[in-house]
Parts: C-alpha cells; sequence; structure tokens
C-alpha cells in the first residue's frame, strides 16, 4: 500500500496537483463553516468571476496599466541600484553617502512611503515610486557586496599580467557579481509587485488592480476582491519565473561565450 | 656578470613589522637566481616589489622600468569558473596561442577542463604556461613546483628553460637540492628583515665553469 502511494507521488507534478486539491479542499470547506458569502467566498464563484472578468477588455486594461507601472519602478531600481551599488564599492566616500539613507529605506514602512508619496506625486506615479523604493535596497546592497567578494588574489593576478579593465570586470567582478544580481532580482520582482499593488489600493489608482480591489472593499464584493487577490498572486509567481528564466538564458550565454575570452 | 636589476637599500614594512630594511640585491640579466630561506623570511614580499604588487616604502629598483615581468604565484590563481585554455588567454592580448602554451606545459589534452576538474599538479602546468605566454625579461616563480613529482619538476625546468632563454629567471623555494640544481646563483636568505647570509654557485654555474665548452 505505502509503496503504491509512494509510487503514485513520484514526480513534480502530481505533489503540486495533490498540495493545490488539499488547499482547495479546505478553503471550500471554510466556505461551509463560515456560511456567508460576504466574509467567504467559494472556489468555484472565485472562478466564476474570474472567468468573467478575464471576458471583459477592461480587466487585461487594468492588469497591464498595472504591471507596467509596477515594472518601470523596478527596472528604474534595477539600473539605479546596480550602477551606484559598483560605485559604491569602488569609492568608499560615496558608499558613506548611500549606506544610511539605504538604511532608511530598509527600515520605513511601506504605507509610511505610499502616504508620503500621495502628497508629493500624481496617484498613477505612486506605484512606480513605491515598486522603486522597495526594489532599489536590495539590488545596490547585493551589488555592492558582490563586486566586494571578488577574490583579492585574482584581483592582484590580473594586476601583475596587466590585464585591461574592461576584461577585469567582465571576466573576473561579473561571476562573482552574478549570483548576487539574480537573487536581488527575484527577490525584489516579488517585492516591487506586492508594494506596487499595495500602493495602487493606497492611492486608488485609476485602472489599476490596486483600484479594482479598492473598489471591491468598498462595494463589499467579495468574490471581486478575491478574484482580483488571486490575479495578483498569479501574477506574482508568474513574473518572478519569468526573471528568473530570463537571467538564467543570459547567464546561460555568457557561460557560453566565456568559452571564447576574446570573443568581444 | 651583467647587473641588470639592482634593489637599492629597500625599505618596506607591513604595520610596524619590517620586512625589507636598507636591502640591497644586484641580479643579473638572464639565468636562474634563487632565493633560499626559511618560511616567512620576506622572499615573497620581495617578489612583489619585484612584480611592481607592492611599492616600496624607501630605495629603489632600477632596471625594471622597461622589463615585462611574469609572475607564477604560490597558489595557481587560476579563474575557477575558466577553462584552462581562457585562463592563458586572459593575460594575452590575443587569443591565439593559449593552447599551444598549455600543449608545451603538457596540458593539450586539458585545455577545455576547468581549475576544479584538474589536480594539483595540472593545475600548477597551467600557471606556469600562462607566466611563459605572458613572457618577458623577467620570470618570478613563487615555489613554482611545490605541487609535482620530481619528474615533472625536471619537465617544468626544462621547459622554461626552452621557452623563456633569455628571461631572468627569480625561482622562490625552500628546497635546497632543487636551488643547487637550477640555479647559477643561489642567495641564501634570513629574516625578518631581510638580509642576504651568503651567495652561492649552484651546481649549473659550476657545471658550466668546469666545462665551458657545454654552454
Amino acid at each position: 500500500m505505502r509503496a503504491r502511494i509512494e509510487r503514485m507521488f513520484r514526480g513534480r507534478a502530481p505533489r503540486v496537483i495533490f498540495a493545490a486539491a488539499f488547499w482547495l479542499i479546505l478553503w471550500q470547506l471554510l466556505y461551509w463553516k463560515v456560511g456567508q458569502e460576504i466574509l467567504v467566498v467559494s472556489p468555484a464563484r472565485v472562478l466564476q468571476r474570474l472567468m468573467q472578468l478575464g471576458a471583459d477588455g477592461a480587466f487585461w486594461a487594468c492588469v497591464g496599466a498595472s504591471l507596467l507601472r509596477i515594472l518601470a519602478g523596478y527596472f528604474l531600481a534595477v539600473v539605479c541600484g546596480a550602477f551606484l551599488g559598483a560605485a559604491c564599492s569602488r569609492f568608499r566616500m560615496l558608499y558613506d553617502l548611500v549606506h544610511p539613507l539605504v538604511g532608511i529605506l530598509r527600515a520605513t514602512p511601506v504605507a509610511s512611503f505610499i502616504i508620503l508619496a500621495l502628497v508629493w506625486i500624481k496617484s498613477a506615479r505612486v506605484p512606480v515610486f513605491t515598486a522603486f523604493l522597495m526594489v532599489f535596497p536590495i539590488v545596490w546592497e547585493n551589488l555592492y557586496r558582490g563586486v566586494r567578494s571578488a577574490d583579492k588574489s585574482l584581483l592582484e593576478m590580473a594586476e601583475s599580467f596587466h590585464v585591461g579593465k574592461l576584461k577585469k570586470i567582465r571576466y573576473l567582478y561579473f561571476p562573482c557579481v552574478l549570483p548576487h544580481f539574480t537573487a536581488a532580482c527575484a527577490a525584489g520582482m516579488g517585492l516591487a509587485w506586492k508594494a506596487g499593488i499595495a500602493a495602487e489600493v493606497l492611492a486608488n489608482t485609476r485602472n489599476s488592480i490596486g483600484g479594482q480591489i479598492y473598489g471591491a472593499k468598498i462595494y463589499l464584493e467579495t468574490a471581486d476582491l478575491f478574484a482580483w487577490t488571486a490575479v495578483v498572486v498569479v501574477m506574482s509567481v508568474l513574473l518572478e519565473r519569468l526573471m528568473l528564466r530570463l537571467i538564467g538564458r543570459f547567464s546561460g550565454q555568457r557561460d557560453r561565450s566565456e568559452g571564447n575570452v576574446h570573443g568581444d | 656578470m651583467f647587473m641588470a636589476i639592482e634593489i637599492k637599500n629597500a625599505g618596506f614594512a607591513y604595520g610596524s613589522h619590517p620586512v625589507l630594511k636598507d636591502f640591497s640585491l644586484k641580479l643579473p640579466e638572464s639565468g636562474w637566481v634563487c632565493l633560499f630561506g626559511p618560511s616567512g623570511c620576506g622572499k615573497t614580499t620581495l617578489l612583489r616589489c619585484l612584480a611592481g604588487l607592492l611599492s616600496l616604502q624607501s630605495g629603489e629598483i632600477a632596471g625594471l622600468e622597461r622589463k615585462r615581468v611574469s609572475f607564477v604565484f604560490q597558489e595557481d590563481r587560476l579563474l575557477p569558473w575558466a577553462t584552462a585554455e581562457e585562463n592563458v588567454s586572459f593575460v594575452l592580448p590575443a587569443k591565439t596561442g593559449a593552447r599551444c602554451w598549455l600543449k608545451k606545459a603538457g596540458m593539450g589534452d586539458f585545455a577545455d577542463k576547468r581549475p576544479p576538474q584538474l589536480s594539483g599538479g595540472q593545475r600548477r602546468r597551467v600557471a606556469v604556461a600562462r607566466a611563459l605566454a605572458y613572457g618577458g625579461g623577467v620570470l618570478l616563480l613563487d615555489e613554482p613546483f611545490s605541487a609535482l613529482d620530481s619528474v615533472s619538476r625536471g619537465e617544468m625546468a626544462e621547459l622554461i628553460d626552452r621557452e623563456a632563454p633569455d628571461a631572468l629567471k627569480i625561482l622562490v623555494t625552500h628546497d635546497r637540492a632543487e636551488a643547487d640544481l637550477l640555479a647559477d646563483t643561489v642567495f641564501l636568505l634570513a629574516g625578518l628583515p631581510l638580509t642576504i647570509c651568503r651567495v652561492e654557485k649552484g651546481k649549473k654555474q659550476t657545471e658550466n665553469s668546469a666545462n665551458p665548452q657545454k654552454k
């Protein structure tokens, strides 16, 4: 019997299906137990609502607009964090200036930033700003640590053979920085998405997932609230995977091209 | 003997610990020179000063200005993520030639392997091939044969002799027999600070002076 169960759960797909089925059944049981659709809706009702929403063009417009805003903040943070992190690892004075600022950004609650941003800028830009503030410290710190982790003895070897700066960056620093950068990008994507949606909710941004969640809360549309939350979760997982795949493909190509040190 | 490099009253300290203090040494244009002395007496520091990796705090090194200096470090210092061929071509302006140098060092069949896939001795061979590929008038060898068996040591020494015949080869070793066998001149050192206790002729020099026609 035990061997039969073990055979059934061999491979990843059956285990994932089992876990998903377990939580869906638990959700359904909770729905029956509570018995009030205003507090908990059934999985079937959420799925039905999702299908209704998916058939409407406005749904995709909201998802697209939210995605654009949050990705704008995310990529801006990745670029700024990477450049500033690398520069801080080189110039001690710059590090002394930026480090306390990053410490403050890390310690401040996201809600404070959102409310401050609402005072300073247009509500449509608040998610961009929030995503940027969430991702920037992670990328900055990881880049800084990555560059600092470069092997000193290898750097000395490169210096003794008068290896050029670009070659050093490409073949010495890049392999040290890549794992730190990948981790920062993956962690940052999830955070940017969640904080960006929270910013849209608080800013009640028009044409946005957060704005729809806010509306669902105001009109006590629990099915809508669950459906939009499901959209946020699915998008978060998809974006994180896509990001990891993109970085993996990019680093894979680098590995292959490094088969030719003078390929540049 | 024509003296090419002269270290004059060199001074260098790590914090309050002087390693070189008024240290002077004259080195020839080419041939094998061995620095023999106990661990920690400052031999590696001297090599690093010669390579320009450390700046003297006082004194000067004359005659190195226009010379290309190549270094075989005490550790292999190979890029662990790069293949043996890439490690050699890393120090070259163009890719061509790296595989050829590896072949000469007996590593032709391992050109596509990365350092973690190689044995200690094979990694030393790659490090020696890299230094020879870089070339130059001065070859600094900091215990280059430490991970090699006696046959491989002989092969490597022959390779260095063959491929860098006109270079000055400065060898740091703890092995007195190796020093005697390879070097034209052996400097017996003590420290700290680094001092020259004695200068001796190696077997090579003795044999050459006994049979001048052999040279």
